[in-house]
């Protein structure tokens, strides 16, 4: 049952990976690119790890993926995007080969048997235990919002400054 | 096995989610099938007024300012979720600390207020 699910969800995955890099339009490129990020998250829950399906989901899908589309709402129309073959792609398809070949022989000389997943502890209600019940913990996820305070005072900062020009 | 039970209800919403427009297009390709065609009639459909321009321009960067606000505060989420779902489990403690998390966001968007990054520049025109 599970070996049919990864299948399909691993057949999307890889499909809509090639629609990112073979369509036309950016847009679509785009889209497809939010299908296999989906589909990603999809790999993640049944790996049992539903936080990091959540997270994938959230971040990626709704942050990556929004920030793109706006970069191309924000491109102008006449700076279509031409697929030009690149002069050279000897190289980058060498490089590739080789390191796709060395990925599955790691793959296929590893024992994964031995790995079970992560059956309980990828799950939403043990992160919250130990972000939240530790007393230790309390400075870090504090820096936390002081970090993304920075990042959004940075951005709000350099964005204004474009915008005034 | 184990988790892939919890995710049929997911998989029956994107079932039906991805069924509802296909359906929609179909029947709408059924019952408006022209029988004159006229070149009005290949129009985009823009709520009843003539379509000008491309759908593709420049927008604002306003938008783009948007956008920036969002995922950050889409990244706060992800903290306050494993908070939410342990709420009842934790004590206090726990909840003084993601209010004090939350207001510290808090001062982010009074700083993008007073910014005016919420504002339009020019009235809200976006195209050029």
């Amino acid at each position: 049952m599970n070996i049919i699910v990864f299948s399909i969800i691993s057949a999307i995955t890889i499909l809509s990976a090639i629609g990112v890099i073979s369509s036309q339009r950016i847009m679509h490129s785009v889209l497809s690119l939010a299908v296999m990020l989906l589909s990603v998250a999809a790999v993640y829950a049944i790996l049992n790890a539903e936080f990091l399906a959540v997270i994938q989901v959230l971040v990626y899908t709704g942050g990556v993926i929004v920030l793109l589309l706006f970069a191309t709402m924000l491109t102008r129309s006449d700076l279509q995007l031409k697929r030009e073959q690149p002069s050279d792609i000897k190289p980058a398809v060498a490089a590739a080969s080789i390191f796709a070949i060395g990925l599955l022989f790691y793959i296929v000389g590893n024992n994964w048997k031995s790995l079970k997943g992560p059956a309980v502890v990828g799950s939403v209600k043990n992160i919250g235990m130990l972000i939240f019940n530790v007393k230790k913990d309390v400075i870090p996820f504090e820096i936390i919002s002081l970090v993304l305070l920075a990042a959004m005072v940075g951005a709000i900062f350099l964005g204004r400054k474009e915008a005034g020009q | 096995m184990g988790l892939a039970e919890d995710f049929i209800p997911i998989v029956i919403f994107i079932i039906v989610g991805l069924m509802f427009p296909m359906v929609m297009v179909f029947v709408s390709s059924l019952i408006g099938r022209q029988k004159k065609p006229e070149p009005d009639k290949y129009l985009t459909y823009e709520c009843g007024v003539i379509p000008t321009g491309s759908a593709w321009m420049q927008h604002n960067v306003e938008y783009y300012m948007y956008a920036l606000l969002f995922v950050v505060f889409d990244v706060e989420t992800v903290f306050l979720y494993p908070w939410a779902v342990v709420f009842k489990k934790i004590g206090i403690f726990a909840t003084i600390d993601v209010i004090i998390f939350i207001c510290v966001l808090a001062f982010g968007l009074v700083y993008a207020w007073k910014k005016g990054v919420l504002e339009w520049m020019n009235g809200g025109a976006s195209w050029r």
